[in-house]
């Protein structure tokens, strides 16, 4: 069963959302690929061709990332849809290294009578490198 | 500087046509680890307002194939990275549904960054149904750099 939705007037502007702890393993990396359709993409889990693109080692792809932004983002908004999900990928995540996810409420609006909240986003890794930054639009659907 | 080919801007390619099943939801969804009921469960779904199962955001990003397309070309020896990416949804994507692609580049340009020259790529790539409705529009940001500075 979903969780109770989330009302428009339970939300205030400052709002965390999160935070979450995922750990992106080298196995999901793998079986992420296989299901994204870039499974060609060898830098992602071998250390070699990560070397010749320029990376130290392999890394977590940064859609992959995302989806655990949006998962928080579902999870917290209940009864809400994305409706826009803006990311950059500022630093490589490493396999195996625990992401830490959160978000903020920074704006609540009444687009043409659907109500309306905007947030940050950030991924952090365990050195306090942000690994993703962004924003997200998620409108009412009741 | 890092010259990038800005004669591919503008020009769209047929991506494909892709049938989206239950099924292939529960498989991204389980990759992801993101067991929410709208995505698994179409009972939850019905009762939630929908016609059927849901997918994730982050699956519109398995309809483009995985490729950077279409392919702008580089110079050997240069590396890329994807760089980020903007979603904006008109709907949701739904079990049952049938999704045509389309790509394009959008914009090309050069700049330096923190690690040297950067060369950046922006594809738009447009997810319509079945009836012809925008769906989602994806904007990919692609950099392109050379391989000796490690990140």
């Amino acid at each position: 069963m979903q969780a109770t939705p989330k009302l428009f007037s339970d939300i205030e502007i400052g709002d965390e959302i999160g935070p979450v702890t995922r750990v992106p393993t080298t196995e999901m990396v793998k079986r992420y690929a296989e299901a994204a359709g870039i499974r060609d993409l060898h830098f992602f889990f071998d250390p070699e061709q990560a070397r010749q693109n320029g990376l130290e080692r392999p890394i977590v792809p940064g859609p992959l990332t995302a989806g655990f932004l949006a998962q928080m983002l579902k999870d917290h908004f209940v009864g809400w849809q994305v409706r826009a999900l803006q990311t950059t990928f500022r630093t490589p995540a490493r396999h195996g290294e625990p992401l830490h996810l959160w978000g903020t409420v920074t704006e609540k609006t009444d687009q043409d009578g659907v109500p309306t909240v905007h947030c940050d986003l950030v991924a952090e890794n365990e050195r306090g490198d942000r690994v993703i930054v962004g924003t997200a639009t998620l409108s009412w659907r009741g | 500087m890092i010259k990038l080919d800005p004669t591919q801007i503008g020009k769209e390619i047929a991506i494909g046509t892709f049938p989206v099943s239950a099924e292939d939801i529960r498989a991204f969804a389980e990759v992801i680890g993101d067991l929410n009921p709208l995505y698994l469960d179409a009972d939850a779904a019905r009762a939630a307002g929908y016609p059927n199962v849901i997918a994730p955001p982050t699956f519109c990003l398995r309809l483009r194939s995985g490729h950077m397309q279409p392919e702008v070309p580089l110079e050997p020896g240069l590396a890329s990275l994807h760089a980020g990416q903007d979603i904006e949804f008109a709907d949701e994507i739904y079990a049952g549904q049938t999704y045509t692609v389309t790509a394009k580049v959008a914009e090309v340009y050069e700049k330096t960054g923190r690690s040297g020259p950067l060369g950046i790529i922006v594809r738009e790539v447009e997810i319509k149904d079945r009836e012809g409705k925008r769906v989602a529009v994806l904007r990919e940001r692609q950099i392109v750099r050379s391989p000796e500075k490690k990140i």
